[in-house]
């Protein structure tokens, strides 16, 4: 729903000088207000950011109201006397185009910051409602008391989700991601697009999705949306693949097996591969562990060995179980020995395959500078030869040497490489084999360690009856152990396996559907229309000095001109240009249906940013040929010559000119004598005739009279009172 | 020149096995006569000094040591320590002394580059200049400028910091 913005007042209480107030006024459609420097227009400007809840967009935590000036919050000079501010507070009128209005007034100093006061009025204008609103976080989220929820309610503006850089729950485009695109601040505002644009909630392409909203383009921030969650999600899932296959990897290096579990590839194919094959399926097939034959086995073996001590008889002839044991010990010291050698051997080897790599690299590396010497002609030999003694001709080739060819030194790296790539698969192979040879070599200590004490045991034993039983009785130890091993290792790898079941489970859930990005491309083309008609019209010299190519909008939305970025062509006032159009073409654009913009524009000092004489014409040109066709509302405050007001005024362009005193003047006293203008509210430097030019062109008069019926609403703020302040020595107080 | 692919599959048919060559054997760049010039240049630059002589100058033996270990990048170590071991009869020394010896593709690619005219031989064993050095001196600096030899140069500024001496030089003749 598209409004406009009807006045801005600032009220100051002090404890020992009475009341300042003061007050400007604003129709719809254009309305230049033009005073000196340090008249008071930033107080004003500030009070518009801060009533509305904006201060975040200024680089300020949310209730801070640090950007106004001390005048507001401390003291307010007046004359040579100084008094202490005891309470202050800005209010703002709003109306939309159905008639229907609100006031808003917000504390500075001496109440609560963190609530803004809502009057509701009818089309009427009688009073509807009046609710204190909370301002801040969760003032989206509260239906009741959040004042952005109320204000997106009275806008008519959707609530739309968008994603985040910390966590896959969205958020919602907030107001003052909205409001740098219609509110240009002088310090920060011109400098470059979105440059007050609000990246404190994290909401990723924020600068894009201000736009597309504004733009009326939902569908498309919604498929934002989307899109960003499925990349997000598929993210994760690839970050999670890459670590369950790494913990399954170390798991059967840990336990000895040269075994990969390979994450390598896409999402299906991982999927595909990860769904087809189990651990324990790959690690039979890869290296022939069977834990499960392996389990079965210990059992059978535990079986008989029970049977030894408990139940079968004991053949008192038998005298091998003694001379048995002893041969294990031998055995196993014999294998322990041919692993250490076969790890010795295989170190040698690694090292020496290590040393044959980095020479192949070394070899690899100068070749491929042979070819980019002979391939990008950087130089090659070319010096005419003759023997200094016989003087003939001498070739290299007669001194076995070569000048080889740019394809001859290509092939020959790429040979190199299959040597390299050769090389590598063998220290690759060493590797793993090194690792089962380690970890063998672990359990054959082990089970020697555990041989020696049975062959120490037997050696104490008198009798073949009890040796045989103390064998059995140790090697059923032994074998109880290892049957508790493998069954761990069992209950670990099926949890191994269960985590890829979890995951394959995920990854196969189909994705966030993306959806069609809704009408995107005709709104964009009108802004596209608009833009490039406002940059003409506020004469943007860079693409004047271009002709013939087209403007595009690109990444964040940011305006190409051919294949040059249009901030960055031009002179250095063409960027305050460029901000302008940019902001007039958004607001444009966005009068097709469903368009988002407020329809309110504020632009603060335009002319600040180069107050050369050049670019005070151009301005004033625009104004001039089209501020009184634009199709909303445009407030600038600026401070402009009495010829400048002279040109505007002539073109029937509504100004306010107040080229004295101060913004903040002093209530008198309800005893003194007062005069009051037209509309009953305390006069201000503006109604004084000596000092005041104001032209109303008859479109904008019209909309005087619904603005008067508003500002009359502001009565609320207590002062109306027939008054009229001595603008001559009032307003000494610094208000910028 | 005998074929060795047609030997090897001969003695391989009378194994009852075949041989079959996908591509011809390509010869590695170390005997490419752009690459050893052009590291001949890049030590000439970086020894040959003017002291008692007129124009810089260099011995040829030293350029022969550090050339050969230059397009060897790998046995720096070993040249390291023949320097901490100078005098010494060490392992090292004979080692490296006997792979620098048989180098002699850096001798026919000396001549060459003394026969068109880049370097010039004066007295019993120094290198100067010739009249065409600057073609030379060029092709070194345009492959600086495109980054190429790198670790050849890197291993030339190491070695150029050691002042050889008479034994060093003597073992390479």
């Amino acid at each position: 729903m598209k409004a406009c913005l009807t006045f801005v007042e600032v009220t100051v209480s002090t404890s020992d000088g009475g009341d300042f107030f003061g007050r400007f006024e604003m129709p719809g459609g254009t309305k230049v207000i033009s005073a000196a420097n340090r008249y008071g227009k930033s107080l004003a400007v500030t009070a518009i950011g801060w009533t509305l809840g904006l201060e975040v967009m200024f680089g300020r935590p949310p209730k801070d109201p640090s950007r106004f000036s001390h005048a507001v919050r401390q003291t307010i000079e007046h004359g040579e006397q100084r008094y202490n501010v005891i309470a202050s507070r800005s209010a703002i009128g709003l109306q939309r185009e159905d008639g229907v209005s609100i006031r808003l007034e917000r504390s500075i100093e001496g109440g609560d910051l963190g609530r803004i006061t809502v009057t509701e009025f009818d089309a009427k204008g009688l009073e509807v409602r009046k609710s204190d609103l909370a301002v801040g976080d969760g003032s989206m989220k509260d239906e009741v008391a959040g004042f952005q929820n109320f204000l997106f309610k009275w806008f008519d503006l959707p609530h739309v989700p968008v994603h985040t850089r910390q966590s896959m729950t969205p958020t919602e485009v907030y107001w003052e991601n909205l409001a740098p695109l219609f509110l240009i601040d002088q310090n920060e505002g011109w400098t470059h697009l979105h440059a007050q644009q609000v990246y404190r909630y994290q909401q990723t392409d924020i600068e894009s999705i201000a736009v597309e909203y504004l733009l009326g383009a939902t569908a498309t921030v919604r498929a934002r949306l989307a899109a960003n969650q499925e990349e997000t999600r598929q993210a994760l899932l690839h970050e999670q693949k890459e670590l369950l296959a790494s913990e399954i990897e170390k798991y059967f290096h840990d336990k000895g097996w040269s075994v990969g579990w390979s994450s390598f590839g896409g999402l299906a194919r991982v999927v595909e591969r990860w769904s087809t094959t189990g651990i324990v399926a790959t690690l039979k097939d890869k290296t022939g562990v069977d834990l499960a034959e392996r389990q079965s086995a210990l059992g059978v073996q535990a079986e008989r060995l029970r049977n030894i001590i408990t139940s079968d008889p004991i053949d008192s002839g038998r005298s091998d179980a003694s001379s048995g044991a002893s041969q294990e010990v031998l055995n196993l010291k014999s294998r322990r020995h041919e692993i250490r050698d076969e790890i010795r051997t295989l170190r040698l080897q690694k090292r020496e395959e290590e040393e044959i790599l980095g020479s192949i690299a070394g070899r690899l590396r100068a070749a491929n500078d042979v070819y980019r010497l002979k391939s990008e002609n950087i130089g090659r030999f070319e010096g005419e030869v003759e023997c200094p003694t016989c003087h003939r001709h001498i070739a290299p080739e007669d001194f076995s040497l070569t000048v080889q060819s740019a394809d001859a030194v290509d092939a020959h790296i790429r040979a190199l490489r299959n040597d390299l790539r050769f090389i590598q698969s063998n220290v690759e192979a060493i590797d793993g084999r090194l690792i089962e040879a380690n970890v063998e070599s672990d359990r054959i200590d082990r089970q020697l360690r555990g041989a020696e004490r049975s062959l120490a045991t037997m050696n104490q034993i008198a009798g073949s009856a009890r040796e045989q039983m103390s064998h059995a009785t140790t090697q059923l130890i032994e074998v109880e152990k290892e049957t508790d091993d493998n069954a761990r290792t069992i209950m670990e790898l099926n949890g191994l396996q269960n985590k890829v079941n979890v995951w394959v489970a995920a990854a196969s859930l189909p994705g966030v559907d993306i959806g069609a990005g809704g009408d995107l491309e005709n709104r964009r083309n009108a802004f596209i229309d608009a833009l490039q008609r406002f940059l003409e019209d506020v004469g943007h010299e860079g693409i004047k000095g271009l002709p013939g190519d087209k403007l595009s909008l690109r990444e964040k939305y940011l305006p190409y001109w051919g294949e040059r970025r249009v901030s960055a062509i031009g002179s250095a006032s063409d960027q305050s240009r460029l901000v302008m159009a940019y902001a007039l073409g958004l607001a444009d654009a966005s009068r097709l249906p469903g368009g988002l913009h407020p329809g309110m524009l504020l632009f603060d000092e335009p002319l600040q940013q180069n107050p050369d004489t050049k670019h005070r014409k151009l301005f004033i040109d625009f104004l001039v040929k089209k501020a009184s066709t634009l199709p909303f509302q445009m407030t600038i405050f600026t401070h402009l010559n009495a010829e400048e007001v002279k040109a505007l005024s002539d073109a029937g362009i509504p100004i306010e000119v107040r080229d004295s005193g101060r913004f903040l003047q002093p209530v008198p006293k309800s005893s003194e004598p007062t005069t009051k203008n037209e509309d009953g509210k305390p006069a201000q430097p503006s109604d004084s005739k000596d000092e005041v030019v104001e032209k109303t062109s008859g479109a904008s008069a019209e909309k005087d009279v619904a603005v008067s019926a508003a500002a009359e609403k502001s009565s609320a703020i207590g002062h109306t009172s027939d008054t009229r302040s001595d603008s001559s020595s009032a307003g000494e107080e610094n208000h910028e | 020149m005998p074929d060795v692919f047609d030997e090897l599959g001969q003695a391989l048919a009378n194994a009852g096995a075949s041989l079959k060559v996908s591509r011809a054997p390509r010869r590695p760049v170390l005997y490419d006569l752009d690459y050893r010039a052009v590291v001949v240049g890049f030590v000439f630059r970086a020894t040959a000094q003017t002291k008692k002589a007129a124009v810089p100058q260099v011995h040829a033996t030293w350029v022969k040591l550090l050339q050969f270990i230059a397009t060897r990048p790998d046995l720096l170590t070993d040249f390291e320590e023949w320097v901490k071991e100078r005098g010494k009869h060490s392992r090292t020394s004979q080692r490296l002394r006997r792979g620098f010896l048989s180098d002699t593709t850096f001798d026919y690619v000396l001549q060459i580059l003394v026969a068109s005219g880049q370097l010039r031989r004066v007295g019993d064993a120094d290198l100067v200049a010739g009249r065409r050095f600057r073609d030379l001196d060029s092709w070194c600096t345009r492959s600086i400028e495109a980054g190429l030899f790198e670790l050849e140069r890197a291993v030339i500024s190491e070695m150029a910091t050691v002042r050889p001496n008479i034994t060093m030089l003597m073992e390479g003749r």
